[in-house]
């Protein structure tokens, strides 16, 4: 499911229209202005900001706006008087209280813009800048907006700002990472993994950290130090080697004043590469007198104190995160996502079933079974599914949201096909099976099989009866 | 028959002189060869058999120890022969190590080595200087007092250090210690086996026989042992070829004891081939000379 970064930018959703099963009265725009951009300043007092010509100001309580405007220092802990936990983290937030708190800065990155004052010109700017981002806003469905499941929450908010959830260097955690995301949705980075096994999210890799293996903090002081007494105090010298007499010695030995005088023969050397030479450099440790050419490298946690060599370190990858495109058909379809099996291959089936299901699109699931022939030995079984899901996925993806599964120890292998295509691949399966299977040197048998939209609802019905007992 | 008849006549002609001619002719072998090969061998052998008074055993009160490895691309030998010293019997030594310029993987491996602790210093120098050099920096970077010399491509009996090093312990009055050493590839060829015997002869018989005479002159590089006050005292080793010899030589000139251990064994290589041999004898005379 791969996306360019430009396209995250451009998210063109339909229209919003009522999911068929919605029953909760969910809040409305003003149905008189909906031309009109509606901005809810925070604190909505008549005194507080100056809105542009092309925007309103929200008049009554519980009516959903477009923008909302912060025009105080920390009015952004007031937004949960004025809207619901899941609005105030989708709606585009511009922050024109002029305050730089840049010691907040570090920690919320609540604004989607700041503005230095709170003129009318300043503001339409913003609203012109976050013209698409509001235009996607008005395109969610309404029960996506007033969604209690900060999962539904942090992918609106994502597919809304057209980007994705970016981690940011941060020496104020411990993690010395963190998302911008997590003051909007609590919870971002673990949300963000649950999404990324439901195959909503998709992980990319940012950095790897190295930690404390006892706090496991990332903050972390690396420093060389003496390979003897630990101590820091080293300093570079030259070797110095009198050519005459073979006497061999750190610089220090030979110094005297501006002269470099042999310990040994009691000479002066002069000329260099006549006299003497300069083999090479060590390292010494002002603290023990140590001497090494290598000097090893130690960290001291600046959360817990402890000292270690880096070797003792441990590591954590930090990813980012990018909306995949069943993440974008899930936020558009305003279904709510299910409890998961806690198989993450059988979360992902049920995510897609449910969403078209909702949607009231048809589709069908390809499903390939492979079976282990006799007398192959353990590690060529082991290579054979692992080239044949290459190939299954080579041949599916991007345009199909592909699974790999694994059923005690049989492998798995879906193709989540939307629309009304059983017949069809049914037609082509023989085609499909020699594509696959003609690139292996010893194919594995393989069982194939398309069911439609009834057939895996009864599937998954059963596997969600067979969790329950 | 005509090798025959020129040994017969050769034989008469010696069978003719006079004895005192007999003298002239052949003082230097009688002086000089023959107790080497002869009375040697006999007065060796009962020396070892009457008063081989060398207690065996652990050894008390051993100063610090340093063991100095200098090796210009010994990635083949180095690790064995670290591995191998800490194999020993007696183990309470640092080791320092320089690299003289390899251009191979043999200051990887030191620094492996360092990272697990088997090696306390490890040096590297990016230009060959030469052994000598090198064991003059090893000796400035150790921090024990007494300083043991190695080749890197020699392997060690479990307790050659222990032996080594007792002479120097238990005897103040012994400034360096020579080790015996024998060929490890005897069996490759006749020239090593050849050689094998050849050290046999000159280092285990020959050094043990001078050492009853105290008349040790030569601390082989590759496998010694030095008091650090006397090591600083004549100033380490210099410069060129033969530098054993010579810093043995000084030692001795100092007035300080210089003995030699047969019971302190090391192991090494010699040239498997006659032009192998050839090249190294005909460094060995140059420098010596």
């Amino acid at each position: 499911m791969s996306r360019s970064a430009s396209s995250t930018q451009t998210v063109a959703l339909p229209p919003r229209s009522e999911a068929p099963s919605s029953k909760v009265q969910h809040p409305t725009r003003g149905k008189e202005f909906a031309d009109k951009i509606s901005v809810l300043c925070i604190p909505n007092g008549p005194e507080h900001g100056s809105i542009p010509e092309g925007a309103r100001k929200v008049r009554e309580r519980g009516e959903m706006p477009d923008v909302v405007v912060l025009t105080e220092a920390n009015a952004a802990r007031l937004m949960a008087d004025y809207l619901p936990a899941s609005a105030a983290a989708i709606i585009p937030v511009i922050d024109t209280s002029g305050e730089d708190h840049r010691e907040s800065a570090w920690r919320c990155e609540f604004a989607d813009l700041r503005l230095k004052g709170a003129s009318a010109f300043s503001l339409n700017e913003a609203l012109c800048i976050l013209k698409p981002t509001i235009d996607r806003v008005r395109a969610l469905p309404a029960p996506v907006l007033a969604a209690t499941d900060p999962r539904i929450t942090l992918l609106a908010r994502l597919v809304v700002r057209g980007r994705d959830m970016e981690p940011k260097r941060d020496p104020s955690f411990r993690e010395t990472v963190s998302y911008s995301d997590a003051s909007a949705v609590p919870g971002a980075l673990t949300l963000a993994e649950e999404l990324a096994r439901l195959g909503l999210l998709e992980r990319k890799f940012f950095d790897k950290l190295i930690t404390c293996p006892r706090c496991d903090s990332a903050r972390l002081c690396v420093r060389e130090r003496c390979g003897a007494c630990h101590g820091t105090d080293l300093v570079e010298e030259a070797v110095i080697h009198h050519l005459r007499c073979s006497a061999q010695a750190p610089e220090h030995d030979f110094r005297q004043g501006t002269s470099l005088i042999c310990p040994k023969c009691r000479l002066h050397l002069e000329h260099f590469s006549v006299d003497y030479d300069r083999p090479g450099s060590v390292m010494l440790c002002r603290n023990c007198g140590h001497i090494s050419t290598d000097a090893g490298v130690g960290f001291t946690c600046l959360d817990c104190d402890k000292e270690g060599d880096t070797d003792e370190t441990g590591a954590r990858i930090v990813w980012r995160y990018r909306i995949t495109e069943a993440g974008i058909a899930h936020v558009k379809s305003g279904v709510p996502l299910l409890k998961g099996f806690g198989n993450p291959a059988l979360d992902r089936l049920e995510t897609f079933v449910s969403r078209e299901k909702a949607a009231g699109r048809p589709f069908c699931v390809l499903v390939c079974r492979l079976t282990r022939p006799q007398n192959v030995s353990q590690r060529l079984w082991e290579q054979t599914s692992a080239l044949f899901g290459e190939l299954f996925r080579e041949m599916f993806a991007p345009q199909t949201e592909t699974l790999d599964a694994i059923v005690g120890t049989t492998p798995l292998f879906l193709a989540l096909l939307g629309g009304d295509h059983k017949n069809e691949v049914e037609r082509v399966l023989s085609n499909i099976r020699m594509d696959l299977e003609r690139h292996l040197k010893d194919p594995p048998g393989a069982d194939y099989a398309v069911f439609g939209p009834d057939e895996m609802m009864r599937i998954l019905g059963g596997q969600r009866l067979k969790g329950a007992t | 028959m005509i090798g025959v008849d020129i040994f017969v006549r050769t034989w008469e002609f010696l069978g003719s002189l006079p004895e005192g001619a007999f003298i002239a002719i052949f003082w230097l072998t009688i002086l000089a060869e023959l107790p080497r090969y002869f009375v040697g061998v006999q007065a060796t052998a009962a020396a070892a058999l009457l008063h081989d008074d060398q207690p065996r055993g652990p050894i008390q009160h051993v100063p610090s120890v340093s063991i100095l490895l200098v090796g210009h691309n010994e990635e083949k030998s180095l690790e064995s022969c670290v591995r191998s010293l800490h194999n020993q019997t007696f183990n309470q030594f640092e080791i320092v190590c320089v690299d003289d310029g390899s251009n191979d993987q043999t200051f990887a491996i030191m620094r492996r080595l360092q990272r697990e602790g088997l090696i306390r210093t490890a040096v590297r120098l990016e230009l060959r200087g030469s052994k000598p050099s090198g064991i003059n920096l090893a000796a400035r970077l150790a921090r024990g007092d007494i300083l043991v010399v190695i080749d890197c491509d020699c392997s060690f009996e479990p307790d050659a250090i222990q032996e080594l090093l007792r002479p120097i312990v238990e005897r103040p009055s012994v400034a360096a210690v020579s080790g015996n050493i024998l060929v490890r590839n005897w069996q490759r060829s006749i020239t090593t086996s050849l050689q094998a015997i050849e050290y046999l002869l000159s280092i285990s018989l020959g050094k043990t026989y001078a050492n009853i005479l105290d008349q040790v002159w030569c601390v082989s590089g590759a496998f010694g042992a030095f008091r650090r006050d006397a090591w600083e005292r004549v100033f380490g080793m210099d410069t060129g070829g033969g530098e054993d010899f010579d810093f043995t030589i000084r030692l001795r000139l100092a007035g300080y004891k210089v003995v030699f251990t047969r019971h302190s064994i090391c192991y090494t290589d010699v040239p498997e081939t006659l032009y192998a041999l050839l090249r190294q004898r005909h460094r060995w005379e140059r420098d010596t000379f």
